[in-house]
């Protein structure tokens, strides 16, 4: 015979590591947010430049020749900063992150940009 | 609560034929600050960098209570202060100092008058001097198991060296730290042991003496 004590008591644990497991994604979800955006703004300038350089040398805006200019702009970025200010790397480590994982998550909001202008712009 | 091991066993690290690292074990328990003291190119920040996951060595052996660490920094098990400055330039500190700070002593991580002073500021905004304290501070209230400072004490004022000495004996109590820095006689005050690398290898240090004898100083005087 099971006692009812038992039988309360295990959902309420599992309650708990739900709800643990939920506070832990969403602190680290938040942390890798805010890494990453504090990432990108160290890159935006180049990033904006590049792009636009590359946009202007492509020829006339449409979807294809934008994503190309986006791909080299933010690739051109990456490498301008890694070339300049590879030692900011070691914050992001300390933050507990690896700088590749940082980069993938910018690349993620760049192409996010991307979709949020051709759907501004392109007709 | 259980003390934490920091165990690293050999390690082999080459550069152009050269060997630097090659017979490397050293043991960190939290609690106690271990110094690692050696000449110019004997491996000193290399070893530290393999041990925060940044430099990849054709061999290694780290683990944190017998679970092998791949990279030190992932998932905040180590944290490193290297011998260059390493904050971003262009973001505020405070906004810097949420992401590298333990929440649990944030609190007195927030009244340290140098954080106060200089929390809106930028990287730009400090002099060399602040800005290495700043650094070295927030590697200290970082939530890492394992400290691991290379040169904390090169880039400051006596006085400031006095003030991190009793504030690094106060983290160790709770971490474990590795410190490296050519200014011996501050590592030495510090450090429960002192560990020398030499021609690749680590050797322990148990008297002033061993310090002539392996090479790292020509004569006591």
């Amino acid at each position: 015979m099971v006692p009812d004590s038992c039988i309360l008591a295990l959902p309420q644990r599992n309650n708990l590591s739900f709800y643990l497991l939920i506070s832990y994604h969403n602190h680290h979800l938040k942390r890798i947010t805010i890494l990453t955006f504090q990432y990108y703004k160290l890159l935006l300038f180049y990033n904006v430049a590049f792009t636009v350089l590359i946009a202007k040398i492509a020829g006339p805006f449409n979807p294809a020749t934008f994503l190309l200019a986006k791909l080299i702009g933010f690739t051109a970025a990456v490498a301008l900063h890694y070339y300049s200010a590879n030692k900011s790397y070691f914050y992001f480590r300390n933050a507990g992150y690896s700088i590749r994982y940082i980069i993938l998550a910018a690349f993620l909001i760049d192409m996010s940009v991307y979709f949020l202008m051709i759907m501004l712009f392109h007709r | 609560m259980e003390k934490l091991t920091l165990k690293v066993d050999s390690v082999q690290l080459s550069f152009n034929d050269r060997k630097i690292l090659q017979g490397v074990y050293l043991k960190c328990i939290q609690g106690e600050i271990l110094g690692l003291l050696g000449r110019n190119g004997s491996g000193k920040s290399s070893l530290l960098k393999v041990i925060f996951g940044s430099l990849t060595p054709a061999f290694k052996h780290i683990d944190i209570n017998g679970e092998f660490i791949y990279k030190g920094y992932a998932g905040n098990r180590i944290a490193y202060l290297p011998q260059h400055n390493y904050l971003p330039k262009g973001i505020k500190i405070k906004r810097l100092a949420r992401m590298l700070v333990d929440g649990q002593w944030w609190n007195e991580f927030s009244d340290l008058p140098i954080y106060k002073d200089h929390r809106d500021k930028t990287v730009s905004d400090l002099s060399g001097g602040e800005l290495r304290i700043l650094e070295t501070l927030l590697v200290l209230y970082n939530p890492a198991d394992f400290i691991l400072l290379d040169e904390p004490f090169t880039h400051i004022s006596p006085v400031q060296a006095e003030f991190f000495k009793p504030l690094l004996k106060v983290v160790a109590q709770r971490k474990g730290i590795i410190v490296t820095d050519h200014q011996y006689y501050n590592v030495m005050d510090v450090s429960n042991r002192i560990i020398i690398l030499e021609n690749g290898y680590t050797q322990p240090a148990n008297h002033i003496d061993d310090l002539v004898t392996y090479h790292y100083l020509s004569g006591i005087n």
